[in-house]
């Protein structure tokens, strides 16, 4: 038994130290860009990556919980598709669309008390993102169309979904974008902005912490996690054992759907945005969501670290602009970080073979 | 005497496991060398080593008595060692002389001169009785003549160290004849033979000398003629075999129809005709009803329009119900275990764990789970009761993922979640495929007692010998359609059997 | 394998610790004033010596700082200003376009030493709203908006907010054009946006009064409008420019960012005939295409705002709009741009003088909802 343990223990730990070895791969990756693109500020501008992101002390954590909130749920949207083989590429359209249809209970609906109005107005975007989602999910299933080249055209079609949407019903020409959204459909607050004064902190965080934790124990210990799980593993086990592959493969994208359009309502509703800006760009939070969920290889609270980390980096990175680093730079060195990152699979591999061959020799001794 | 082929003292490892121990094999020119062992007895990857596929870690390698190094195939090309792979290397839509020249085409002002090609490769076909037609596609001659298009590469390469794969395991008996006469014309023109097989009968027949080889090391070099089938199958296994299936008395309760099929048609997409056609048969209770025939038949199909996993024509009763249009878990849960034919893409979900596997089906029953949550506890009792029971082995128990098992234990999983659930019908689709024969034994000893507890058995297989030995009746699949329906294994000679699975022989019943 | 990980997580340590340390003594060492930036050509290099940037730019997520248009020229006169006296300058980009991370953004600027802080834009106003309260010590320029949070305005004392009379500039645009002789016209935008309808109803009020005092005929002057949804350099964008130079338009105003590069790439696309009008800047320097631009004195403006904040003459509290009569908008008279045949500077200056007089009014974006609402007589407004 202790043997056992020992063993399933090693793995994860293995996990948690590619995980790691990536992000600091990623990161010396970084001080190589910066090193290429100014020598004489690169080590200056690396440390305000580093610590640019608690330059004001503790109150900087509420900035990169704030980031964190809808990183991690994009995250989990991707890690939870994934489980059934499916690869949700699709979150930005399901993301933006949640968002717009929150944004537009948020500003039409004020009859609806405080609270409630919040609520309601999350339901519908879990609804509109699942909607999304299972759009994919049915032409996978069904028609077994790429589910990348179905999820990148949703992308675009969401976005401008959304467009029409906001411009048809609730859009403030002046300032060409979304109607602000009422004070009592925002994410609430729970006394964040006093713990992270002058940030944008609030309680979504608390939401995707608990989705995280919902979502790994779908996997863990029901029969639903343990049947979507199999579907994407081994699709003609599944089959071949009476589990309704499509049924799971469109329920889970739905979920995963549902999951993007929650990161969408809670990072319009926040408090720090409210409003839909009207662009063609898709939103960036998805596609940095896959990197997030690679890094933590699909695990629902790993990915609340990684999460976490990108979250950092973003903020830190921000500040480099302090040591004259052009925005352009900035953004090339945290992406390069971030998708360093997501190198972590193959390091895990390498650390499990040298670590074969360490033990070999160990052993031949 | 003089060695054409050396190895000396060869060590190769992969991460975990040393697949080569000190492995010495020496092959005298013009003889016929079998190597023997069980699957993952380090044979195959002995001759990736000689053909250059892989490098040792350690020892050397000596041709024709001189020391070389082959670091690929072309390599083991020019030192003359040829080898036909158990699964061909042909390109399916070209003629066979053009599969012939590739790699080796013969230029003349770099123009292809196919008429120097086309005369050697006549010359050699006459030369070694091979009847190969030069101008066929490859998809237009069968598998035996595929194989004889590779034995022709190699001569045309001028190879004299021809290596040949467990070539046997896709022939017809009348096709293995055939092939062992070529080999033996191989070898009067003085070419050295290195066979690969775990078929004692072949190596019998064909070899002069034979090494064992078990668990990566030699077990012995043994003259075949002076050997017996017994002595060689001990050296292989470690242990005493019993080379024939004791079944005991069969089942002497009421006989009642346990599967009935009528007129089953299955058709693929795309595809004009019926891959199986108008299919009837019946199937006992206590009875193994075997159903006979080369790969390719129709058998996948047939297995999968009863397990519920392609759609259908015709009516499927099971128990007396008609499960034509039920789901595949209704047929799961009414009676129906199935063992199937590729365990690691459909039997088991590698990633999970073996008492995650050993529910496949049964999660949704209440014993397993409570308001679509797991019940941990009763799964993990579940599961270390059978690993137990089936003697299942593995580094973490029922923790262990099916992915890091050997092939026999996963099979074991496999047998024993689908005979421990509730059932009356077993389908078992070559449930010891690629086993070794110790977990051959095991695996059918456990059909036998399904057998004589009063189960029905339908065993499809491809191995002649495990119909003739397990089944109670044998059924041949040809082209789709039954040719035979009751044939009785004790009356009917494997050649017999052969001919009605070429499609030579049919229409008949009970012979 | 342990061994390896360690030895990465020390290298990382130790070039954190480095990094670290390094930026610690740079921001100590030197706390004095800072040093002279003489040269212009380290202009991408904006920090100065000690790390601090005076004159701070903030550009939204969606900006950049060479769109060739408005941020550009914020950053031109600030330039321009900062060069001649020798004071450091500089800008940041925000992360995204909500307002916490404008505010985020100008926090960054003032951090970076910032004593003046211009934002472009009218997105700003809801962060610099905020920030004026919060960095009661810094001065704010907001060009293109006022400071309100979405329900009031309130400018405060460090804060200076100013607007410009684009139907003006507008308004010499199609007025020049129609007399140098363009018949067919067009006039494409980003999005309807209050700044991009003035030059747009400014264009259409200068077409009709030129062709009238031409003595055209009704029908002589064809005009499509419309707006694109977005300001993107987009092929589709430019399919669309194209079609509708190749199907008879010869002169397009574009109001609509970056996509006047793509415009000017399918006016020449199709013929040297076509001309483009630019926006905001001199976009003349661009390619030959460009007849003409109608501009706003961004950089005039921003010089002006800088040169009185360092007087000690900042007009704090104050929202103000730049029209012709204080030279707010116009079109460039530098002899390498002005390319038209018939219309010459005299008449320039002359309609110039009526803009800046008052005797020619012109309508903007609040009077009229639509463009085809515009009572026009010599065409009609073909919206598109």
């Amino acid at each position: 038994m202790s043997e056992k343990s020992l063993k399933s223990q090693k793995k994860k730990s293995t996990d948690l130290y590619a995980a790691i070895a990536a992000a600091l791969i990623g990161l010396l990756f970084g001080l190589f860009v910066l090193l290429v693109s100014n020598p004489s500020k690169a080590f200056q501008g690396f440390g305000a990556l580093l610590t640019g992101a608690f330059s004001e002390g503790i109150s900087g954590l509420g900035t990169i919980l704030y980031y964190t909130t809808t990183l991690a749920l994009c995250a989990l949207s991707v890690a939870f598709a994934s489980r059934t083989g499916v690869f949700n590429i699709g979150g930005a359209g399901q993301f933006i669309l949640g968002g717009a249809a929150a944004s537009y209970v948020g500003v039409n609906w004020t009859f609806l008390p405080p609270v409630l109005h919040f609520l309601v107005a999350v339901l519908v975007s879990l609804l509109a993102g699942a909607l999304w989602g299972a759009l994919i999910g049915l032409l996978k299933a069904f028609f077994n169309i790429s589910e990348i080249v179905i999820g990148i055209l949703l992308n675009y079609i969401g976005v401008y979904l959304a467009n029409m949407f906001v411009l048809d019903y609730f859009y403030d020409v002046s300032m060409n974008r979304s109607l602000p959204v009422a004070q009592s459909a925002m994410v609430p607050r729970l006394g964040m902005d006093k713990l992270f004064p002058n940030t944008a902190a609030d309680a979504g965080i608390f939401i995707a912490v608990l989705v995280a934790v919902l979502i790994w124990f779908i996997f863990k210990r029901t029969t639903f996690g343990y049947q979507i799980t199999a579907c994407g593993n081994n699709p003609d086990a599944s089959r071949y054992a009476g589990i309704n592959a499509k049924k799971n493969i469109v329920l889970a994208m739905a979920i995963s759907g549902a999951i993007s359009g929650l990161a969408g309502a809670l990072f319009y509703l926040s408090p720090a945005k409210n409003f839909i800006a009207i662009s063609d760009a898709t939103p960036a939070q998805p596609m940095t969501g896959i990197c997030a969920s690679l890094l933590a290889m699909g695990n629902p609270i790993g990915i609340l670290f990684s999460s976490l980390f990108i979250s950092y980096i973003t903020a830190g990175g921000f500040n480099m602009q302090l040591y004259g680093f052009v925005p352009e730079i900035v953004d090339i060195v945290t992406a390069a970080i971030i998708y360093c990152s997501a190198f972590v699979i193959l390091i895990n591999k390498a650390i499990r073979v040298l670590s074969a061959r360490f033990q070999r020799k160990g052993k031949e001794k | 005497m003089s060695y054409a082929v050396e190895m000396l003292n060869i060590t190769k490892r992969f991460p975990g496991i040393i697949a080569n121990n000190q492995v010495t094999l020496q092959v005298r020119r013009g003889e016929v060398h079998a190597l023997l062992g069980e699957n993952g007895a380090g044979k195959s990857t002995l001759m990736s080593i000689l053909f250059g596929l892989y490098s040792a870690d350690e020892g050397t390698i000596r041709i024709n008595e001189k020391e070389v190094r082959v670091t690929d195939p072309n390599e083991a090309n020019a030192l003359g060692i040829g080898m036909v792979h158990q699964h061909f290397k042909l390109i399916h839509n070209f003629t066979v002389l053009e599969n012939i020249i590739l790699g080796a085409e013969s230029q003349k002002y770099s123009v292809l001169d196919m008429k120097t090609a086309r005369k050697k490769v006549v010359a050699l076909s006459e030369k070694y009785h091979l009847d190969v037609d030069p101008d066929k596609r490859i998809t237009e001659i069968t598998v035996g003549m595929q194989q004889r298009v590779e034995i022709l590469k190699m001569l045309y390469r001028d190879n004299d160290i021809l290596i040949f794969d467990e070539p046997t395991a896709v022939l017809l008996p009348d096709e293995i004849d055939e092939l062992i006469e070529i080999i033996k014309n191989l070898v009067a023109e003085g070419k050295t033979i290195l066979f690969i097989s775990h078929k004692l009968d072949e190596i019998k027949r064909v070899a002069d000398r034979c090494t064992v080889l078990r668990r990566g090391r030699v077990i012995g070099t043994v003259e075949v003629a002076s050997t017996s089938k017994e002595e060689m199958a001990e050296m292989m296994v470690g242990r005493k075999v019993l080379l024939q299936v004791d079944k005991g008395e069969s089942y002497l309760g009421t006989p009642s129809t346990i599967l009935e099929v009528q007129d089953l048609c299955v058709k693929k997409r795309n595809e004009r005709k019926n891959k199986v056609d108008h299919v009837s048969f019946r199937v006992q209770a206590g009875e193994i009803a075997c159903i006979a025939g080369v790969d390719g038949n129709g058998q996948s199909e047939l297995v999968a329009a009863i397990a519920g996993l392609m759609p259908s024509t015709g009516r499927i009763t099971l128990c007396g119900e008609d499960i034509s249009h039920r789901s595949v878990r209704y047929r799961n849960c009414h009676g129906l275990s199935h063992i199937p034919e590729d365990r690691q893409k459909q039997g088991l979900v590698m990633e999970y764990n073996v008492a995650q596997n050993l529910v496949l089906q049964e999660f949704q029953e209440p014993q397993f789970q409570r308001h679509g949550l797991i019940l941990t506890g009763a799964v993990n009792e579940y599961a270390d009761r059978l690993i137990e029971k089936y003697d299942i082995r593995s580094g973490q128990g029922r923790e262990t993922a099916a992915g890091s098992l050997s092939g026999g234990n996963q099979q074991k999983v496999i047998i024993a979640r689908e005979l421990e659930r509730p059932h009356e019908l077993v389908i078992a689709v070559q449930p010891t495929r690629g086993l070794d024969v110790g977990a051959i034994e095991q695996i059918q000893a456990q059909l036998v007692k399904q057998r004589n507890a009063g189960k029905a058995v339908l065993l499809v297989s491809l191995e002649l010998e495990e119909v003739m030995s397990l089944s109670d009746r044998i059924m041949v699949l040809h082209d789709g359609r039954i040719v035979a329906d009751h044939l009785d294994p004790k009356k009917i000679t494997m050649k017999e059997l052969g001919l009605y699975m070429a499609g030579v022989k049919g229409g008949a019943t009970d012979v | 394998m342990k061994k390896i990980l360690s030895i990465l997580l020390v290298f990382a340590l130790v070039l954190t610790f480095a990094a670290c340390a390094g930026t610690g003594e740079e921001n100590d060492s030197n706390p004095s004033e800072s040093k002279e930036q003489g040269s212009n050509s380290a202009t991408t290099e904006p920090a100065n010596d000690d790390g601090k940037i005076r004159i701070a730019e903030v550009v939204a997520s969606t900006g950049s700082i060479d769109d060739r248009s408005f941020c550009q020229g914020t950053y031109e006169g600030i330039k321009k200003y900062a060069d001649e006296n020798g004071i450091s300058y500089g800008y940041y980009q925000s992360v995204d376009d909500s307002v916490a991370e404008f505010v985020n953004t100008i926090k960054l600027a003032v951090n970076g030493g910032a004593e003046i802080v211009i934002a472009p834009g009218y997105s700003w106003n809801a962060a610099i709203y905020e920030a004026q309260s919060m960095f009661p010590d810094t001065a704010f320029v907001i060009i293109d908006g006022e400071p309100n949070n979405g329900t009031e305005t309130v400018c405060g004392a460090n804060t200076y907010s100013i607007y410009f009379a684009e139907q003006q500039a507008g308004y010499l645009a199609g007025y020049a054009a129609v007399v140098d002789g363009y018949r067919s016209l067009g006039f494409i935008g980003g999005m309807a946006v209050p700044a991009v309808v003035r030059y747009g109803y400014g264009y259409i009020q200068g077409i009709e009064d030129a062709a009238k005092d031409l003595g055209l005929q009704p029908g002589d002057i064809t005009l499509r409008y419309h707006y694109l949804g977005n300001w993107d350099p987009s092929p589709e964008n430019q399919t669309f420019c194209t079609s509708w130079y190749s199907s008879g338009t010869d002169c397009i105003f574009f109001c609509a960012g970056d996509v006047t590069n793509v415009g000017m790439a399918a006016a020449k696309q199709v013929g040297p005939e076509k001309a483009v009008i630019g926006v905001d800047v001199n976009q003349g320097y661009e390619d030959e295409c460009v007849l003409t631009s109608a501009m706003k004195g961004v950089d005039t403006a921003t010089y002006s705002a800088l040169q009185e904040f360092y007087a000690g003459t900042f007009p704090g509290g104050q929202i103000v709009t730049l029209d012709a009569s204080q030279g707010g908008v116009g079109l460039p008279l530098v002899d390498e741009t002005w390319r038209f045949n018939a219309f010459t500077k005299e008449d320039y200056d002359a309609l110039f003088e009526k803009l800046a007089s008052g005797e020619i009014q012109v309508p903007t974006d609040t009077d009229y909802e639509t463009a085809d609402q515009i009572p026009v007589t010599m065409f009609t407004v073909e919206i598109v």
